[in-house]
């Protein structure tokens, strides 16, 4: 097993107590992004139908609030979304370009989180994402002490939505 | 209106093909798409062709899509080329600070391909 010690808790279980306005603001940053670009509709689903994850896309940001958002998901999930983002076949992509798109949904759901926030007085700076492959990895936080998990289902697959803060 | 050669600067290849899709769900003709990874990479683009519009990404590395705005000046064959910023960066003090560097529009992902030809065929329209 890989083990990846960045400011990320991916598998674990959270302890802390979601907050609504975070995990609101994630809904509907996530379902924005998944309506105009993956041009389909994100549902709520239930923690306990997560399933699991073979690829993340996870940023880091800085200022206020500072923290790393990630999205994870089963890799046929994610390929379904680069096809649709694409307009093409899964079958027709590329390990990369699966990578790549989750990458930047990633990005695209922490860039309308991070405007939602600023209409509020905050403000911070979103890294480049980063995106890891695999079936057996454990990401751990190391300086973060909140985090927010929401579980969307996207074409029958689960997909998380993953914020960790720092105080 | 006649078609454009557009450089596409962003350091997703996927977003790149994104913004080409949506370009042409616009409407615009596209002779030529040319495509950089960041700032750096479009600037050598622009010093060896003309193109006729430019949409970059800010948040890249090796040279942001700010810096490679400011930079555009002294690029003598590509200035007066309408650039518009695509990017996730969605707030007042960005869209001030790009149009402050030399942006002529800023869209912010995610993006329609409607918004794509509000704000990129008024850019257009008078060199057509």
């Amino acid at each position: 097993m890989t083990l990846i010690q960045i400011p990320l808790q991916a598998k674990r279980v959270c302890s802390a107590a979601p907050n609504v306005e975070w995990s609101r603001l994630m809904v509907d940053a996530a379902q924005e992004v998944f309506e105009i670009m993956v041009a389909a509709r994100l549902t709520p689903a239930d923690a306990a139908d997560q399933q699991r994850a073979g690829v993340t896309a996870m940023l880091g940001f800085a200022g206020a609030p500072t923290g790393v958002f990630s999205v994870r998901c089963p890799w046929d999930a994610a390929a379904a979304i680069a096809g649709r983002m694409l307009g093409s076949g899964t079958e027709e992509l590329d390990s990369d370009q699966v990578c790549d798109a989750l990458g930047e949904i990633c990005n695209m759901v922490a860039g309308s989180m991070k405007t939602r926030l600023q209409d509020s007085g905050a403000g911070c700076m979103m890294s480049t994402p980063s995106v890891v492959r695999g079936v057996d990895y454990e990401v751990r936080c190391l300086a973060c002490d909140r985090c927010y998990t929401i579980v969307m289902a996207f074409d029958g697959q689960s997909v998380v939505f993953h914020l960790e803060l720092q105080a | 209106m006649a078609s454009i050669r557009a450089l596409i600067v962003d350091d997703s290849a996927v977003m790149r093909k994104i913004v080409e899709r949506s370009l042409r769900q616009a409407g615009i003709g596209l002779d030529q798409v040319l495509e950089a990874s960041n700032g750096s990479d479009a600037l050598d683009v622009l010093r060896r062709q003309k193109v006729d519009l430019v949409l970059s990404d800010i948040n890249m590395p090796v040279m942001d899509g700010l810096e490679f705005v400011r930079q555009i000046a002294g690029v003598e064959s590509a200035r007066g080329v309408p650039v518009v910023m695509i990017t996730t960066e969605g707030s007042e003090s960005h869209v001030v600070e790009a149009i402050s560097c030399g942006a002529r529009g800023y869209i912010r992902k995610p993006f329609t391909p409607e918004q794509v030809k509000e704000h990129v065929l008024p850019l257009l329209e008078p060199r057509s």
